[in-house]
């Protein structure tokens, strides 16, 4: 399917546990920061944190597929760990265009790369869908309780136009710092070192 | 030497046993369904001799239980507790596939269903990688205080941007290096020949797997009459 050998496949798998990492932090810390456990703030603030391990897989492999196997391990993890199997296309779809994105400039260029990045972070969204559900089901129960509309409201922040443009936007944002600040720490820490 | 249990069941059906999970995740699966769901999966850890686990996930299931009726009424830590036992299923099913099975039946598992080697080697390092990132993480946090930085919370709070930038460098030539020792490994056991892989024990689908199979399909049934 694509063009690499086992060694690119395995920095692949290790660097998407080191992506997976770095996303749980930026939940975790969502969660404490924000107190809140709709995970809205997810995305962005893994994005904040996972550049430095983007760059770095470009960096080392420089292949077409490397950015897009990653997107379908981080699906499939969401997969596996309970986030709803819609997760995965997401993940998968956002991982994909970015791929195609850095290709255009044979991963070499640093702006194709970020908005590569930018598009990629995208792909975190997947597991927020499952809050939608969730909030089904909590409404739901709510409604068993003999709850009053106003009340669920108070506790549910709707999903709006609004809203996602927003979080969109707050993504892009965070996906811009962390993208730059993990240029800055590549070339840093490992501009001479060879592949 | 101690010798690996060789689990009742065939790696595939584990697979679909996650992909079942995640259905009734979809179909949010209420009262009698849900109980008798998590009884069979206690019930799968026991078949396998993993009565400590089977113990453990049901204590965590019967708080979870406890906690949203009677303790817990309304706010944002009922939602945790009802979205996590929502997720606790397909968390439980995951739970059972990868400490039933090895990396290599994982892998061998990914290319009986025809899933691309590209991808099944990327998801077996991964996982096999979790553990050891953690554990390099502690080595480099103790590397730290060594050094008489970064002692607690507070210290880390004070400078976040250069924590982070000390621990996650020192990770990436952690990762660095294990790849390299990974691929000279790999190339020893042939993993990435294009020609068919041969098998010491092969793996055949039996009653436990049927069974299995069974349950859930008779489940997706009840499901969709409900």
């Amino acid at each position: 399917m694509f063009k690499l050998k086992i060694k690119d496949l395995i920095t692949i798998g290790i660097y998407s546990a080191l992506y997976f990492i770095t996303t749980a932090i930026g939940v975790l810390i969502g969660a404490i920061v924000f107190r809140s456990i709709n995970m809205v703030y997810a995305p962005a603030l893994s994005a904040l944190l996972s550049g430095v391990v983007y760059f770095l897989l470009i960096k080392n492999t420089k292949k077409f597929g490397a950015i897009s196997i990653v997107g379908v391990v981080i699906g499939t993890f969401f997969f596996f760990s309970g986030h709803f199997a819609l997760s995965f296309i997401p993940s998968c779809l956002f991982a994909l265009i970015a791929d195609l994105v850095a290709k255009t400039k044979k991963y070499e260029s640093k702006l194709v790369n970020l908005i590569s990045y930018v598009i990629f972070s995208y792909g975190n969204f997947g597991p927020i869908m499952l809050m939608w559900i969730a909030k089904e089901a909590y409404i739901a129960r709510l409604i068993e309780k003999g709850k009053d509309l106003t009340y669920i409201n108070k506790v549910i922040i709707p999903f709006e136009i609004k809203t996602v443009t927003f979080l969109v936007f707050v993504v892009m944002v965070c996906a811009v710092v962390g993208g730059l600040f993990g240029q800055h720490l590549v070339n840093k820490h490992f501009k001479n070192e060879n592949k | 030497m101690k010798i690996n249990k060789v689990s009742n069941f065939d790696i595939r059906v584990k697979f679909i046993l996650i992909a079942f999970m995640n259905y009734t995740l979809l179909h949010r699966v209420s009262g009698f369904l849900e109980w008798h769901i998590f009884l069979v999966l206690f019930l799968l850890f026991i078949f396998e001799d993993k009565y400590l686990k089977s113990l453990k996930f049901f204590l965590i299931f019967l708080t979870l239980q406890l906690l949203e009726y009677y303790v817990v009424d309304t706010g944002i830590f009922s939602l945790i507790i009802v979205t996590y036992r929502k997720m606790f299923p397909v968390i439980i099913s995951a739970n059972f596939l990868f400490s039933t099975s090895t990396n290599r039946e994982i892998l061998n598992g990914l290319r009986k269903i025809k899933v691309s080697d590209e991808i099944s080697i990327a998801l077996v390092t991964m996982f096999r990688f979790i553990p050891t990132i953690k554990k390099n993480f502690i080595m480099i946090n103790q590397g730290l205080k060594s050094r008489g930085i970064y002692f607690n919370l507070i210290d880390i709070l004070k400078n976040p941007i250069r924590y982070y930038e000390y621990t996650i460098i020192p990770l990436l030539i952690f990762c660095n290096n294990d790849v390299e020792n990974l691929t000279i490994a790999s190339l020893t056991k042939s993993i990435s020949i294009d020609k068919k892989h041969s098998e010491y024990n092969v793996k055949k689908i039996n009653i436990y797997d049927w069974s299995l199979l069974l349950w859930m399909f008779v489940m997706v049934v009840l499901m969709q009459l409900r």
